[in-house]
């Protein structure tokens, strides 16, 4: 130990006994700024939490218009707080077990939405509906309506249960179209199999795509879109036969080896990854994934879309698809006068037909009816026509997450033969009970 | 010099700072989580008392035991993991080889990196169809032994088991040698006047001086094995099927998946049971050998 | 020590070499993934980049927000390191070199502290830092860190204090020194391997926090690099080979950080101020 040394570390030491008084004082001079950005001067700042972080074409499109916003509106300041996608509820959560949401926040509609407002924490913006009931139909609002209340608006629509397939290998087995009826798509898995090629990629380490790409329309398909409202109004059960039917149709396709052997543990991107390369037959995911899969591939035209076919004596309609509006736009309760104009301005300038043309442009379904450009992607084109033909309910938006949890987690067990799907549907339905 | 006037006054202001900030930011959450648990909330809106009925719910509930029963996998082959190869590492590097230096630090790079980039290697290692450890098993012509690694639940827990023995063995190995280089040089010369060398040495002399600080390491052991969060739910998720979950995995998925926050936050304070049981009962086995 | 038998060196070296390769090729891969392109990673993890894509780098540390986030992680590290270690420290020479009444209770509730998961904190935090008016502020996130730290620092630090023997502090106590004069100078020196382990394990746990960092900060130009590093996921796409360069990034300061510190690691008695 020499001398600059203890120098050093009383120094140090003089710094930390310093910081560690200037907590308590410090705590005090950010209490004002953070808490309420207008203070009373000319701009007013308006905190927005989203997941807009990773690098996707409709993230930019969002952060463009959040930042033309801002250009239009010199007097009104956008916070943004951008959450890792897979953190953002967690996130959305603390905040509001500490009452203390952002002023614009990004919302999920339907199971997820309801606590939110049951906890008081979010605006009802009926007034500024008129804005959009020319361009947004019924349908598209209703998952963010509760009781007559309007709670969000919503930016993109997703449609969840894809069929992405490799038109080559489905001519190699004899198919030159997607098989119509579920028999004869049986029949393509049971020869893709024997020709050596893995019929689906599927990537369920993260749970939900079994439950939302998969069951969401399988189920439709037996049961109708009545099904999952009937069964929330304790009108009918998941263990009616109809939903064990399609929880089978799951147990079919493990049992013929249609998925690949690590499915459990292969996360979704990976799946879609093995896919595209060519290391399997088809992939089934939401209608975003087209980005990757086509639109923005160089080797597009290998690769067709369908939907899942028709089954006999389903009650549902063989060519609707599951769909589901994305990120709805709300705001906080309790804002001051000021930030609340400030903040419904936001939400009429950022929702509009502009941002809807624009995703649009970027090959994005949205839930608006607007023109599509003329330079629209032909893979847009092709995906709105296989979608436009009515929508199912998805699982997860309708159900509430203990009951999708259950589901999820049997799913995985399902497809490993640990669970037999009368039984899943058995713990499904007593999840639900035991809410209410 | 210990009952001195001035010397209370100096414990005083030596262990008021840190107590101070450590109840007022640790141990009040402990509290709250304590009063959460007795309550039904969803972490928004009102709360209601339940009493003990979420402890009750969760002691009823097969996949919390199927938790508890993977934490225990994670904590005794942790233990048998990390503390004999640490102390093995430490004890061999102690000797002032050549390049002691290099493999110092290439042994502790594990416990430096991110638990996201500890999963996304070990993903890759596991993986089925083109992981590292199946093409080296095919490579070698033993393709009979290739596994769904973390699939399969007769390999998963181990499979994870050993990726956190990889993660934290340099942790233990730097603990120990800092230990080591604190015995002083006259108790290894003292030795070797005895004639005791080598094994005997290590045994006898080197080992038992480092006994204060072995229990460190399994007590610290044992507390990460009951925390152990980010490496699992990244790699499996605690998948399939809840095979791989582990109680902070149930708690998180309680608390912030399924919003029930006043179970989760039971569960919260039941991981705290145990490990504090594991724990004072380890003391007192270490203390019984002491006397 | 003197008399090594060659076998004996032997299997030393190779069992050595066996670990540090284990060890070390798993990060070899992540490195060579993060110089390649997203299709050729995905088309085979295992292949060599036929063009290094340096872009990479500079694409990851623009995503990740490197500009802001990495000197947000500097400072809260530093400052919750150093508050941590000394407070610490302090503690830790009270509770093993003293006697007093409420020692066992002090230092079993320090104790309780390593025992806490941590994301069961994370709303009872949340709400304790909305009640300082703390919520977005550095102090937001070095309190916590500082607090939940304490735990293992004094709990390693006592173990190694406690072995010292106990006519370490007579000589000070014969030269009239006080209390603190002793922990300064006779202490600290000599616990300088320990303090060394606390303060990597100190930088290492609060370099890479996430969740706090996550929920208590929400403005851009105090979020920490952890956050910046998960941006590369989304729920349906990733940009794993970003991933992996912005990983490598934030894996430097790291290393740096332990090399310097390495050595104080293993000079123990030897450099301290006590011989006999």
């Amino acid at each position: 130990m020499n001398k600059t040394n203890k120098g050093k570390k009383a120094v140090l030491l003089g710094l930390v006994a310093m910081l560690t008084l200037l907590t308590a004082a410090c705590g005090k001079d950010n209490a004002g700024g953070s808490g309420n950005g207008g203070n009373g001067t000319e701009t007013i700042t308006l905190n927005m939490m989203h997941q807009w972080t990773s690098p996707n074409v409709d993230n930019e499109v969002y952060k463009a218009r959040i930042a033309e916003f801002e250009k239009q509106h010199p007097n009104i300041k956008i916070k943004q707080d951008g959450v890792p996608a897979a953190q953002y509820k967690t996130k959305l959560r603390t905040l509001a077990a500490g009452n203390n949401l952002a002023d614009i926040n990004v919302v999920w509609p339907g199971a997820d939405l309801d606590p939110l407002v049951a906890g008081k924490l979010l605006e009802p913006i009926n007034p500024l509906m008129e804005n959009w009931t020319s361009i947004l139909p019924e349908e598209a609002l209703s998952g963010f309506n509760v009781d007559g209340q309007q709670y969000a608006v919503p930016t993109k629509q997703s449609f969840v249960d894809i069929i992405y397939y490799n038109k080559e290998m489905f001519a190699q087995v004899g198919y030159d179209q997607f098989p119509d009826t579920y028999d004869k798509f049986i029949d393509a898995v049971t020869k893709l199999k024997e020709a050596g090629i893995t019929p689906i990629s599927l990537g369920d380490k993260e749970q939900w795509p079994l439950q939302s790409s998969y069951v969401s329309i399988i189920g439709d398909r037996f049961t109708g879109s009545d099904f999952l409202p009937a069964v929330l109004e304790k009108k009918a059960k998941f263990t009616d036969p109809e939903f064990v039917k399609a929880l089978s149709v799951i147990e079919e396709l493990a049992k013929l080896g249609a998925f690949n052997t690590d499915a459990n543990n292969m996360d979704s991107v990976q799946a879609q990854d093995y896919f595209i390369q060519g290391k399997a037959a088809m992939h089934i995911s939401s209608s975003t994934v087209d980005g990757r899969v086509r639109i923005n591939n160089e080797e597009a035209d290998k690769f067709g879309i369908a939907i899942f076919p028709s089954v006999e004596g389903g009650k549902g309609d063989p060519k609707k698809s599951a769909g589901v509006v994305q990120y709805g736009i709300a705001i906080k309760s309790g804002l001051s006068e000021k930030k609340k104009a400030a903040a419904e301005e936001f939400l009429k300038f950022f929702v509009n037909e502009d941002l809807y043309k624009e995703l649009i442009r970027n090959g994005i379904v949205v839930p608006a009816k607007v023109e599509m450009p003329e330079d629209g992607s032909k893979y847009l084109e092709e995906m709105l026509a296989l979608t436009g033909n009515g929508t199912a309910p998805v699982f997860d938006a309708v159900v509430p997450t203990q009951v999708v949890d259950v589901l999820q987690n049997g799913l995985q067990a399902l497809i490993i033969g640990q669970e037999t799907p009368e039984k899943l549907a058995q713990e499904v339905q007593e999840a639900l009970d035991e809410l209410n | 010099m210990q009952t001195l006037r001035g010397t209370k006054l100096a414990i005083f202001f030596g262990l008021f700072p840190a107590l101070f900030i450590y109840l007022g930011i640790a141990i009040v959450p402990i509290g709250l989580s304590l009063y959460y648990s007795v309550m039904n909330w969803n972490g928004m809106g009102s709360m209601s008392f339940a009493g003990l009925d979420n402890y009750i719910k969760i002691l009823s509930d097969d996949t919390f035991w199927l938790s508890v029963k993977n934490n225990v996998i994670i904590m005794v082959t942790g233990l048998i993991g990390q503390i004999p190869l640490g102390l093995l590492l430490a004890l061999l590097l102690n000797r002032g080889l050549k390049g002691s230096g290099i493999f110092r630090t290439i042994g502790f790079m594990p416990v430096v990196i991110s638990s996201v980039m500890v999963s996304l290697i070990w993903g890759m290692v596991y993986n089925t169809e083109y992981g590292m450890l199946n093409n080296l098993l095919g490579m070698v012509g033993l393709d009979g032994w290739k596994q769904n690694w973390l699939g399969d639940h007769k390999w998963s827990m181990l499979a994870i088991s050993i990726a956190y023995i990889w993660q934290n063995c340099g942790l233990y190995m730097v603990i120990f040698l800092a230990a080591l280089q604190n015995i002083p040089d006259e108790v290894n010369e003292a030795a070797e006047l005895d004639g005791a060398t080598g094994l005997k040495r290590t045994l006898r002399i080197t080992i038992p001086m480092v006994r204060g600080t072995i229990m460190v390491g399994v007590v610290y052991s044992i507390s990460n094995s009951f925390r152990v969060f980010d490496l699992i739910q990244i790699l499996t998720g605690g998948g399939p099927a809840h095979q791989t979950e582990v109680m902070t995995i149930y708690m998180y998925n309680s608390a912030f998946i399924n919003m029930r926050y006043g179970y989760g936050s039971a569960v919260s304070i039941l991981v705290l049971l145990f490990s504090l049981i594991v724990i004072s009962l380890i003391n007192r086995l270490g203390r019984e050998k002491d006397a | 020590m003197k008399r090594k038998s060659g076998l004996f060196q032997v299997f030393t070296y190779t069992f050595l070499s066996l670990f540090a390769i284990i060890n070390i090729i798993p990060l070899f891969w992540m490195v060579v993934n993060s110089f390649k392109k997203e299709q050729e990673y995905a088309a085979d993890p295992f292949s060599f980049p036929k063009v290094m894509q340096f872009s990479n780098y500079a694409k990851a540390w623009e995503v990740a927000n490197m500009n802001v986030y990495f000197l947000n992680s500097l400072i809260i590290t530093f400052v919750s390191l150093i508050v941590t270690v000394l407070l610490g420290a302090l503690a830790a020479y009270f509770l093993s070199r003293f006697k007093f009444k409420m020692r066992g209770t002090t230092y079993s509730l320090f104790l309780l502290g390593m025992l806490v998961p941590i994301h069961a904190t994370l709303i009872p935090i949340f709400l304790i830092m909305q009640k300082l008016h703390l919520l977005d502020t550095y102090w937001s996130l070095i309190l916590p860190y500082t607090a939940f730290h304490l735990s293992l620092t004094v709990f390693i630090l006592e173990g190694f204090m406690r072995g010292f023997p106990k006519d370490l502090e007579e000589s000070g106590v014969m030269d009239g020194a006080g209390v603190y004069r002793i922990f300064w100078s006779i202490i600290l020196p000599i616990t300088r391997p320990a303090l060394a382990t606390v303060i990597i394990l100190n930088f290492i746990y609060n370099w890479n926090e996430y969740l706090f960092a996550l929920v208590l900060i929400t403005s851009t130009e105090l979020k920490t690099l952890p956050l910046g590093l998960a941006n590369f996921v989304g729920i349906e796409t990733a940009s794993l080979t970003l991933q992996m360069a912005a990983l490598t990034i934030a894996l430097i300061p790291i290393l740096i950080f332990y090399l310097l510190l390495q050595k104080q690691l293993v000079n123990g008695m030897t450099a301290g101020a006590v011989k006999g």
